[in-house]
């Protein structure tokens, strides 16, 4: 899941930047509302997360002319203004969620997934798919009774391949959602991730839920 | 406590009731003593009357009286009376009804005026005499007294005083009733207009009841306060209006205190969190652990000093501050910073120029107007400070380019906390710096100033005591 933190204490962003990649997400941290507008148009983040006060252009702002440029990217605003109005301001004016400073780690990551289901409508944070049990919550994929040990990457493409059931993506998109802009990774990478992800789980003794269109991409149905 | 309203009441209500009261007595005195007046009038006329129909005649005295003549002296109620005596104060001749036993208040004397007395009879009724004596007409030729040898004549005449006393009583009810009633009328109306007077007020002490620290906004409305009032209104207003003013400053400022220490402690509990989930990437964090510490530590120093300067329990060493020197140390701790930006620091500021101050406290000053001027001027600008000598003041002026700033946002520069730009401002900034520096100013009566030019050139000026 790409990520998109738009934060201008550079404690936060390096503090926020290796937790989340550690989590699972592809990160981009940008530290003003210029270029955090400029990131959210072009990015194609599942999501966002959005301090207000930023130098340049303010968070509020940011937002206001992100949701009048037609993006339907989820927002979630990280901000120390804590008063009801403020977050009511901030909801009102797009933002799909908002927490405030100081907050939990855990519970940003947290929001932050519930705020990718929600964008790929998918309620339930458990699915099972040719005897594999992936806890999209837990970050955990079980085959019977065995966990079924994945790289953050290995998991993140079975995660984006499973948010989109039913819909072939191809080696650039799950480049764009597994690695920042920033990322000097290729297609290769993409399909020895892959590669290694079928391993494990075909390794696991079931059957491999993801399929290839040759020329396309992949598609887990 | 005193009451206006119970005073205004006593002292009106004295004063209606005395006013009344005495004009009621006043006119009742006049016309009691009008009647009575009258009364010794119509005594003095009957004497009159007796006295045309007394003669004399060869040494007689006669007295031309017929029944009927006169019927008050034959009434049988109360009757007048009358009595003659000669001039040695024998008895000559009395009226009909007046008994043998008694005789009218007299006295053996000859005055040219009438006297008047009063005195009880044996019937038990006061009676009110007049004595007049004469000497009774001739019936012969006019000759003078002497040689006619006639005596005078004292003759009383009483009347019972009874109906007077009525008529005093009467008139003394006719005015002292309705003057009672008109009090009463009177301290009603007194009642109604005090209240009526006072409603302002007691409005007035409705409204300000309704006030607490929940509802300043709220200002006293009396659309047709009285002239006396309007001016108390108003510097009421006024006064809820700094209040408001203080209580909002008071909130932001609690506000901004927590909101500038939140935001520390959140990148602190952040890096914690992740430090502690994988401590192998987290080295470098330890750097910014202490840093987020230096920033803290620096907010409350500077929130302790801003307190205590406010408080004016900040100590102050007063003795000469080498200007250029302090100006120097502050350049120099922000050189680097400044070459950074591509800016550029200028001093002229003269070797012998020193301040009467605190040369602790200037350097404070000194070191965060540069600090706040290296900050906020754009990337490769010049940072001036210029130092003057005017008669007994030293001028000491730091100016830099301040394109963002407004004229509007010059009187909250002092403010603490106050950013033009709601962002954070680079790192190490508290929001503090020209609050403290207000606020040593003030401590050290030292003067300082915020100018913005046409141009965007922001000037801070401070006027400071020459120390030669």
């Amino acid at each position: 899941m790409k990520i998109l933190v738009i934060e201008d204490s550079e404690r936060l962003q390096r503090s926020l930047e290796l937790g989340l990649q550690r989590s699972g997400f592809a990160v981009d941290v940008v530290g003003d509302g210029e270029e955090g507008l400029a990131y959210a148009k072009h990015g194609g983040y599942d999501a966002i997360v959005l301090d207000l006060m930023l130098p340049k252009l303010s968070g509020i702002e940011l937002l206001r002319r992100l949701r009048a440029g037609g993006s339907d990217a989820h927002v979630l605003i990280l901000s120390a203004k804590d008063q009801v109005e403020q977050r009511i301001q901030g909801l009102q004016l797009g933002a799909d969620d908002y927490l405030t400073k100081p907050f939990s780690f855990e519970e940003l990551v947290a929001r932050l997934r519930a705020l990718v289901r929600r964008k790929y409508q998918s309620k339930s944070p458990v699915h099972r798919i040719e005897g594999l049990h992936i806890d999209t919550a837990r970050r955990v994929v079980t085959r019977g009774e065995k966990e079924v040990a994945l790289t953050p990457h290995e998991y993140s493409v079975l995660e984006y391949l499973l948010l989109r059931r039913g819909r072939v993506v191809n080696k650039q998109e799950l480049l764009d959602h597994l690695y920042p802009v920033a990322g000097q990774a290729s297609e290769n990478a993409v399909e020895v991730l892959i590669h290694q992800l079928r391993k494990k789980i075909g390794g696991a003794g079931g059957g491999d839920p993801i399929r290839t269109r040759r020329g396309h991409g992949y598609l887990v149905e | 406590m005193h009451s206006i309203r119970r005073r205004l009441m006593i002292a009106l209500a004295i004063g209606v009731t005395a006013l009344i009261a005495g004009a009621g007595l006043y006119a009742q005195g006049i016309l009691a003593r009008r009647a009575a007046e009258q009364f010794d009038e119509t005594l003095l006329g009957k004497a009159r009357a007796l006295f045309a129909l007394t003669e004399e005649e060869e040494g007689k005295i006669e007295l031309d009286y017929k029944p009927g003549f006169l019927p008050g002296f034959e009434r049988e109620d109360r009757p007048d009376h009358f009595q003659y005596r000669l001039d040695d104060g024998r008895p000559l001749v009395r009226s009909p009804r007046l008994a043998p036993t008694e005789d009218l208040p007299h006295s053996v004397e000859f005055p040219a005026e009438p006297i008047f007395r009063e005195g009880p009879l044996a019937s038990g009724a006061t009676y009110r005499t007049v004595q007049i004596a004469f000497v009774p007409r001739s019936k012969g030729p006019l000759l003078p007294d002497r040689e006619r040898g006639v005596r005078g004549v004292i003759l009383v005449v009483g009347s019972d005083r009874a109906p007077l006393d009525r008529l005093i009583a009467q008139m003394r009810w006719t005015i002292l009733g309705p003057a009672a009633a008109a009090i009463l009328l009177a301290l009603l109306l007194v009642w109604r207009m005090v209240a009526s007077g006072l409603r302002p007020l007691d409005e007035i002490s409705r409204q300000v009841g309704r006030l607490d620290a929940e509802n300043l906004g709220a200002r006293v409305a009396l659309p047709r306060a009285p002239s006396e009032l309007a001016p108390i209104v108003h510097q009421l207003n006024a006064l809820l209006t700094r209040l408001e003013e203080a209580f909002h400053r008071e909130r932001r400022f609690t506000g901004n205190v927590a909101h500038e220490l939140r935001t520390p402690i959140s990148e602190l509990r952040t890096l914690a969190e992740v430090a502690g989930r994988w401590p192998e990437d987290s080295a470098t964090f330890y750097g910014d652990v202490v840093a987020i510490a230096s920033q803290m530590e620096r907010i409350v120093a500077d929130l302790l000093l801003l307190a205590r300067c406010q408080a004016g329990v900040e100590r102050v060493e007063p003795r000469a501050a080498p200007l250029r020197q302090i100006v120097e140390a502050g350049c120099s701790r922000l050189r680097d910073r400044a070459q950074e930006k591509g800016s550029s620091l200028r001093v002229e500021v003269a070797e012998d120029l020193a301040a009467a101050s605190d040369p602790d406290k200037l350097a404070i000053i000194v070191g965060n107007l540069l600090e706040n001027a290296v900050c906020h001027s754009p990337s490769q600008s010049e940072i001036r400070c210029a130092a003057t000598r005017e008669g007994p003041l030293v001028r000491l002026e730091i100016c830099n380019r301040a394109a963002a700033l407004a004229p509007e946002d010059l009187a909250r520069l002092g403010e603490p906390f106050w950013r033009k730009d709601d962002a954070r401002t680079p790192l190490g900034h508290s929001g503090l710096g020209l609050a403290i520096v207000t606020a040593l100013a003030k401590l050290l009566r030292h003067e300082i100033a915020f100018t913005l030019d046409p141009d965007g050139t922001f000037r801070a000026r401070l006027s400071l005591l020459s120390s030669s």
